[in-house]
């Protein structure tokens, strides 16, 4: 139900309820007039849903069953690190000074309970807070100090995040690669899409994208978070592919993984997500929570503000436990994309999503509409650039 | 889906025309499903040297099975023609293995195919009641791959990520040629055989890597292993029949406890843990006295 | 509103905090996150998803008219609108004069008052010739909705009965209700089917034997894969008894029914249920929209009488909030794959037998048509009825606090003018259902078909296969593309 459109549908029916005489418009016919009046603004997440388990598969019971939302980072050959929720929390630097105190003491108790999850920070977690850190550190390297790994090492991060950003960078992760036992991610926003081969070939662990990052290139000019992670799951995909499945180098357990932050703040988000690709989310609202206390008229202590943090953590981990068990899944991360259905051509165009209610994409189906007319017709099939430009005029328009 | 059964007899015993225990056992089980029907059965000691082909044509929409014999020289050649054309749905690849399956009841099945005078070592049969594909006879189980000859799966549940594993496979260049979640158990299986050809760690990484409520039994040349999902939400027992002077012993397995009584296998009966493969294995003596 | 000073307050910061940060925020969410601060639990929600788009406005009925020039009557009065539900594998048949109903709203979740005032109305509606069936919901049924004529009293003991009156008394006494005339309560005019959801509310057989019809309630639109969900505080004393649950607890059914795995599991189950019913009573299947055609496909091999769906939008009295919005599937592209899979059932037989009734996203006439003209057989609704009585949709059906006095502070809600309230919002919608099929020059409602639509842009058109406002349809206009292409590679 649109807020919008609520008014109209109460007006209506209070109308009807009152008089019991028919109406001279329907509800339709005031929803698009109001439609006409507005332009809509649009954010592509909202049209985009998940297809739930029914009688063709019965769904999981997250009071039942147990959900497993367990992720181990790290390709073969170098220590891992697990988390016990798939989510990484990376705020943006504006908030990140003024509330990291609040969030590593909420890490530590929910680590205390069972609930790992990472933290990626440039600022060294000062273990005057609250003893010994508890939780796997991704420690940003920061280029302007030129800082060496030793340098690094003294906070002892489980992890490196490295920044990508010209061939220098290259240079950093090789070099870093060869003496760190660890979990490496590149951060490859600037970048997007290229060079993620290349990464992945000298051994980064994973890659992280921010889609609010890179859709303000010019080349993600106009697109969505969707189209971003759909472009980055494709782009691991293809490093992987074509690899014979007797290969040594190949195992299970040497997947590069895709961290995907910004614009990934409501459990529904996460899942929807992760459905598209994304195997650990960079998440900030918690960071955005610890950090509003600083606005609170109210003192309030250190404590406090990290109970506030660790409630909202349990409570999205509630969420993100139902819902797969609701898709017909025991485990987060078998969650794909043909679970997602859209109702928007443009979602459908950005991340390959299936239309509901027609199970297959938009492309798919004018490329179906297209055999049936060629061979309706007997005509020679469409190569693949005269199916390009019949796709590029119909979405063009 | 559905309802499995299969039957593996003690001691590389293959004079007995195990078809006609399937038969009974399917029968028993009819009433759980009726869309399709299919049987493989093992060792049965026909064309021993040729590999056998056996694919289905979609001809207007309907299905016409047939039946290639290939020298093992031919094979790799005969598959890559078959592959090409998309309306060639390829059921199974065999040496020691018969694959029959089609849409109907298992008396149609039997009156196409007399499956109840095959012979062999062991056998799995299968009654469909679809939930997520067609009804159609390439859908009908057992499954089997081109991956490697002589395997087949009977699956009764649902392989929940299987949109997942499917694209995990194809990536590794598997070809896939039906859209049924059982066909990935086949390819899977025949996938972890091809890296280090241990049956019990292959079923140990399924169950790892799938997701859902499912029941399975994989067939090979010399096992029959059976498997239930993490959280044992579909049932399967199995259970012994001792045999007796001009019988045979063999050991049953099927959904429902009625398909064992019908073949009198009610001795240790069973079921096999959740998570847990449970491996018959043909040339091992099964049980003791 | 029933958030807290603290939490708005909390609101209020992080909406703070983030306009300075300059990080995107969906400030519509913010409340589920400082809900989660304050209790950390997933927070819940009422009525229905938030669907950006939910095609019916973009769906036209061409020529059609809700009023014509005498506006209190309609000039149509031989226009068929009768329902009949059942008759497929049962000997009963539900039959009703409008082609929609209640949809499944428990006591529990509905405060004893508004049942009450749709009871009342129901029956007032049947003395009029007006019959509405009524789907009881989850919870247990109401005792004048089981007992609510002569025979059904007539195998009942004694001590059952004076057990089943004084719970009636106390049920009104404890809404101060007890001046209801009580033969006038007792009395049901009208059709009831019951649910039979994985909770198994119901503590004797004559939940089942006393309905009408029996729902085997699958899932439901707003939180398909969960159970249902009565939150702790709305489970009183006498919601507990009527349920067989401790009271003041949440009631969580389970996700899926225990015995009900799959398809073979719900043959046994709805044979099962023949059996009690001796064969008698129709019965549903209902499911939440998402593999929609597979569902429909199993549920036509079941032994069914009709398939109940229900869209991404459809209501409920309490969802969990996230889960709410992500799953599911809109009600209009649900329509043409559940028709489809009918069709494809019945495609070597003409018969009509199996019914197709569609809820969510459904509340007045027109839509009731488009649904009926995409080849719904009946339509359930939920919200209509409540706005009727007033609900104000503000969404907070999973507290004791709504505003309207429907799922919460029930003393607000005044019984006479719900009842007529319903009573004119369904004459009113029957009226105007006769004036669009009689504008059309249909006998009958169930005469409206496809070729009365048009949609008025791509993606419904290609969704429910009508062409668009100008005559044109999806396939062929990429035709012509295809053709401009085509005419130049002969160039």
């Amino acid at each position: 139900m649109n807020d919008a459109n609520k008014f109209i549908i109460r007006k209506a029916i209070l109308e009807l309820a009152k008089t019991g005489i028919p109406r001279s418009t329907s509800i339709d016919d005031d929803v698009r007039n109001l439609h006409n009046m507005n332009s809509k603004i649009i954010n592509l997440w909202d049209y985009v849903t998940a297809i739930g388990a029914q009688l063709s598969r019965p769904p999981y019971d997250p009071y039942r069953e147990t959900i497993s939302l367990n992720i181990s980072i790290g390709r073969k050959r170098h220590k891992k690190v697990n988390l016990d929720i798939p989510l990484i929390i990376y705020g943006n630097t504006a908030i990140q000074y003024n509330s990291i105190e609040f969030v590593h003491l909420a890490l530590n108790r929910l680590a205390e309970k069972g609930n790992v999850l990472g933290l990626i920070s440039e600022i060294e977690i000062n273990t005057i807070y609250d003893g010994k850190r508890k939780y796997p550190l991704f420690k940003k390297i920061d280029f302007s100090n030129n800082d060496s790994l030793e340098d690094y090492k003294k906070s002892s991060p489980e992890g490196l995040v490295i920044e990508y950003k010209d061939e220098t960078s290259l240079k950093v992760l090789q070099n870093f690669r060869k003496e760190f036992d660890g979990p490496i991610l590149v951060d490859v926003s600037e970048i997007f899409p290229f060079h993620i081969k290349t990464i992945l070939r000298e051994g980064a662990d994973g890659i992280i994208v921010d889609t609010e990052k890179v859709i303000k290139n010019e080349r993600y000019k106009g697109k969505h978070a969707i189209a971003v992670i759909h472009d980055a799951k494709n782009a691991i995909d293809d490093y992987y592919k074509g690899r014979e499945a007797n290969n040594d180098d190949y195992d299970n357990d040497d997947k590069a993984i895709l961290v995907i932050a910004g614009d990934v703040n409501s459990a529904g988000k996460i899942i929807k997500a992760a459905a598209l690709g994304a195997n650990v989310i960079g998440y900030s609202t918690s960071m955005l929570i610890a950090h509003s206390h600083i606005y609170s008229e109210k003192t309030s202590n250190a404590s406090s503000i990290a109970d506030d943090v660790y409630s909202h953590m349990i409570g999205t981990k509630g969420e993100i436990k139902g819902i797969p068990a609701a898709l017909g899944y025991s485990d987060f991360h078998n969650l794909s994309p043909s679970d997602l259905r859209t109702s928007s051509i443009d979602a459908s165009l950005q991340g390959d999503i299936q239309l509901e209610g027609l199970d297959k994409t938009y492309k798919e189906m004018i490329e179906e509409i297209i055999k049936e007319y060629v061979n309706d017709k007997g005509i020679q099939k469409l190569d693949s650039s005269e199916t390009q430009e019949v796709l590029r005029s119909i979405v063009g328009k | 889906m559905c309802g499995i059964c299969a039957i593996m007899m003690d001691n590389h015993n293959k004079d007995f025309p195990i078809g006609c225990l399937l038969y009974k056992m399917m029968e028993s089980q009819q009433i759980r499903a009726q869309d399709s029907t299919g049987v493989a059965i093992f060792n049965n000691g026909e064309n021993q040297e040729l590999y056998r082909i056996d694919y289905f044509r979609k001809i207007d929409g309907m299905y016409t099975s047939f039946t290639e014999k290939v020298s093992p020289e031919r094979l790799d050649k005969t598959l890559y023609e078959l592959t090409q054309n998309p309306n060639i749905v390829i059921t199974s690849v065999a040496k020691e293995m018969t694959l029959l399956k089609d849409i109907g009841l298992v008396r149609d099945l039997e009156a196409k195919y007399k499956i109840r005078s095959i012979q062999g070592t062991h056998g799995i049969g299968h009654l469909r009641i679809a939930t997520s594909s067609r009804v159609t006879a390439d859908n009908a189980h057992p499954f089997s791959t081109i991956a490697m000859p002589d395997i087949a799966v009977v699956h009764n549940g649902e392989i929940t990520n299987y949109s997942k594993l499917r694209s995990a496979l194809e990536l590794q260049g598997h070809r896939l040629f039906t859209r049924c979640d059982s066909e990935v158990i086949a390819v899977f299986i025949a996938d972890q055989l091809l890296r280090h050809g241990n049956l019990e760690k292959a079923n140990y990484e399924l169950i790892k890597n799938a997701d859902g409520p499912f029941t399975y039994i994989v067939a090979t040349p010399d096992s029959i292993a059976i498997v239930r999902d993490k959280f044992g939400a579909r049932k399967c027992i199995f259970g012994y029949n001792p045999g007796s002077n001009d019988y045979p012993s063999f050991w049953a397995m099927a959904t429902d406890l009625s398909a064992l009584d019908s073949v009198g296998a009610t001795f240790h009966v069973e079921t096999p843990q959740p998570g847990k493969p449970k491996i018959f294995y043909r040339d091992e003596i099964q049980i003791l006295n | 509103m029933p958030y807290s000073k603290d939490i708005l307050d909390l609101k209020r910061h992080i909406l703070r905090a983030a306009e300075s940060s300059q990080s995107y925020f969906d400030l519509n969410r913010l409340i589920v996150d400082v809900r989660k601060v304050n209790d950390s639990e997933i927070p819940y929600s009422g009525l229905g998803a938030r669907s950006p788009n939910d095609y019916f406005p973009s769906i036209k009925i061409i020529g059609s008219q809700l009023r014509t020039k005498n506006s209190n009557t309609t000039t149509y009065n031989n226009i068929d609108t009768a329902f009949t539900l059942g008759g497929r594998y049962s000997s009963n048949i539900i039959t009703s004069e409008v082609p929609f109903f209640v949809s499944g709203m428990s006591y529990g979740s509905l405060k004893l008052p508004a049942k009450i005032a749709l009871h009342l109305a129901l029956n007032r509606l049947a003395k009029d010739g007006i019959r509405v069936v009524m789907n009881t919901g989850e919870g247990g049924a109401l005792p004048w909705e089981l007992y609510g004529s002569k025979e059904s009293w007539s195998n009942v003991s004694k001590k059952r009965h004076e057990n089943i009156i004084n719970y009636a008394d106390r049920l009104l006494k404890e809404h101060g209700l007890d001046s209801i005339d009580r033969d006038n309560l007792f009395c049901r005019l009208y059709p009831i089917i019951t649910q039979y959801a994985s909770g198994r509310f119901w503590k004797d057989p004559s939940y089942l034997l006393n309905a009408d019809g029996i729902e085997i309630k699958i899932g439901q639109g707003a939180k398909i894969g969960h159970g249902g969900l009565l939150p702790g505080p709305k489970v009183t004393d006498l919601v507990a008894e009527n349920r067989g649950i401790p009271s003041y607890k949440a009631a969580h059914s389970p996700s899926r029914h225990l015995d009900i795995l799959g398809p073979e599991d719900l043959v046994a189950k709805i044979l099962e249920l023949r059996e009690i019913t001796d064969w008698r009573t129709p019965i549903i299947v209902k499911v939440g929209c998402s593999r929609i055609y597979d569902d429909i496909e199993i549920i036509l091999k079941s032994y069914a009488d009709a398939a109940s769906i229900d869209g991404f939008v459809g209501g409920t009295g309490a969802a969990p909030w996230e889960l709410r919005d992500i799953i599911g599937i809109n009600t209009i592209p649900s329509l043409k794959p559940s028709r489809e899979a009918i069709d494809n059932y019945y495609s070597n037989e003409e018969r009509d037998e199996f019914r197709l009734i569609v809820h969510g996203s459904v509340w007045d006439s027109e839509r009731i048509a488009k649904c009926i003209a995409l080849g719904a057989n009946g339509v359930g609704i939920g919200t209509g009825f409540l706005l009727s009585m007033g609900c104000t949709l503000v969404q907070d059906c999973y507290t004791n606090a709504c505003p309207a006095g429907l799922t919460g502070s029930y003393e607000k809600l005044d019984i006479q003018t719900s009842v007529n309230g319903i009573v004119n919002y369904v004459k009113g919608t029957l009226l105007e259902l006769k004036n669009i099929a009689g504008s059309l020059g249909r006998k009958s409602i169930h005469d409206l078909r496809k070729e009365d639509l048009v949609a008025t842009d791509e993606l419904t058109s290609m969704i429910c296969g009508l062409p668009l406002v100008d005559g044109q349809t999806f396939n062929g206009s990429i035709n012509e593309v295809v053709k401009r292409v085509i005419d130049k590679r002969r160039t």
